[in-house]
């Protein structure tokens, strides 16, 4: 009988493994720096951690936000660790232009920054740059006006902006 | 999805042979024979016997302790209490004097009579303050502690003090309404002072709302249709609720303030430092607002757990 269960269990989990897969991949690929290793790494974490937690816990009812949650906290402790690259740019708006997952030194900046970010301001601003979501929906989740997510998005960027402040090269001017 | 952020097949199909390998792991090590279960069962059942012995003899001397403190506390706070009512009807007589000397100013025709009118209000803000401290006292002297202000307070010896207190804030209110009234029928002409009158008329009959809905809470609680979390969640809804729709007009305001100092700069007509001071305020404004918004959303989920509970 325990046997049945365990099977059933260890069934279950390989089916929400190959049902959320991809999506966890693609989330933690978004944030990695376009860095494959890294990506693969954390997905690869994410998963054995689950492994031990959902035997007594029981499948959360949402895996994936699970999942996105472990992941995320992963590639914060990650990029916590690192020492920053300091790069040579036009200036810093270029740098924040990079898409976080495209791969370049500034990209990897970009994260690198993201993590040392109050943890609403960075939720906030891979809300709108990384997962490219609009204004309205963040509004509605975080059930605010669209006006107090524009603020609080600019506030964030300013943020992002000081920090990255004196990695980068060149002009690196704040505006 | 981009192919740059799909994972490798390979890496799929390894990763779910891994998982499959833990979880076999982990259920082997949870199956296998447990040694030495038993001994640590009564090394449990055994430290839960002696840890409730200690608590029975360590409990008789700390409730003698406790009850030789906790009457040297209520010595000490009823002195405060006492020493407040005090000082609050100290000044209230100080200040009688001076309203008196003003309405006899007023009445030769030296002062105007907005002045009376904002003494009397103090005086009238004042004799709340002395009354409530003396209810402070009353209560201390039958609690044997602190003024218990929140909405779920006890009844005590059959007296009500947190709604005797509302009341007198409501007074107070109430006064604060019809002087700020009189004021709006003298300067009915001054389009400026009209405005500045009919902002700070709203805030007072703001003001008095939310004592009316606080005394409205507090019978909710008595009468058992509310329970003491809902009420205090409540009442710090109402009070965060004006503090949300000020600052929402504040940022109304400073928004048209900006759009009208960006055109002036365009113009030339003011400089870039003085449009940066609006834009600072703006933010500041923005920023209020967010807070706000926070503590309301917080105080809102709040409430629909407890009501979900």
């Amino acid at each position: 009988m325990k046997d049945d269960e365990a099977n059933r269990f260890s069934d279950e989990l390989i089916v929400t493994y190959r049902e959320t897969v991809n999506e966890l991949y693609e989330f933690v690929s978004r944030r990695s720096g376009g860095s494959r290793e890294l990506a693969e790494d954390v997905t690869q974490e994410t998963y054995l951690r689950a492994t031990t937690a959902w035997p007594s816990s029981g499948l959360p009812d949402c895996p994936l936000a699970w999942l996105r949650t472990v992941a995320r906290n992963l590639l914060l402790n990650h990029y916590r660790r690192r020492r920053p690259v300091s790069i040579e740019a036009a200036d810093l708006d270029t740098v924040l232009g990079s898409a976080p997952s495209d791969g370049t030194e500034a990209a990897r900046l970009v994260c690198w920054g993201l993590a040392r970010l109050k943890a609403r301001e960075a939720r906030l601003l891979e809300a709108f740059y990384i997962d490219e979501r609009p204004v309205r929906s963040i509004a509605a989740d975080f059930g605010v006006t669209e006006r107090a997510i524009e603020g609080r998005l600019r506030r964030a960027r300013l943020a992002l902006k000081k920090l990255l402040l004196p990695h980068v090269g060149t002009t690196g001017e704040m505006r | 999805m981009n192919t740059m952020h799909r994972p490798d097949p390979e890496f799929v199909s390894s990763l779910e042979h891994e998982l499959r390998s833990t979880i076999r792991r982990q259920e082997r090590f949870r199956n296998g024979p447990s040694a030495g279960a038993a001994v640590i069962r009564k090394l449990r059942w055994t430290t839960i016997v002696v840890a409730l012995a200690a608590m029975c003899i360590g409990s008789a001397g700390t409730y003698a302790v406790t009850h030789r403190l906790r009457a040297q506390m209520g010595h000490l706070i009823m002195a405060k209490a006492e020493a407040q009512l005090e000082f609050a009807n100290a000044r209230l007589e100080l200040f009688g004097e001076e309203v008196q000397e003003t309405e006899s100013r007023a009445a030769a025709g030296l002062l105007a009579p907005t002045e009376v009118d904002e003494m009397r209000l103090e005086h009238a803000k004042l004799k709340a303050d002395a009354a409530a401290r003396a209810l402070d006292v009353e209560e201390v002297r039958i609690s044997g502690r602190d003024p218990d202000n929140s909405l779920s307070a006890p009844i005590l010896r059959g007296r009500d003090f947190v709604t005797e207190r509302l009341k007198l804030d409501r007074a107070l209110a109430l006064e604060r309404v019809s002087r700020i009234d009189k004021e709006a029928s003298r300067h009915g002409f001054d389009p400026d002072q009209s405005a500045m009158i009919a902002r700070e008329q709203e805030a007072v009959r703001a003001a008095l709302s939310i004592v009316e809905k606080r005394i409205a809470l507090r019978q909710d609680y008595l009468s058992g249709a509310s329970t003491a979390r809902e009420v205090e969640l409540a009442g710090m809804q109402f009070s965060v609720e004006p503090k949300r729709e000020m600052a929402r007009r504040r940022l109304d305001e400073l928004q048209q303030e900006l759009d009208r100092y960006r055109a002036l700069f365009k113009d030339r007509l003011v400089s870039r430092s003085e449009v940066r001071e609006v834009e600072v305020e703006f933010r500041a404004a923005a920023l209020q607002l967010d807070l706000a918004e926070l503590e309301m959303q917080i105080l809102e989920e709040k409430l629909a757990d407890q009501s979900e509970q």
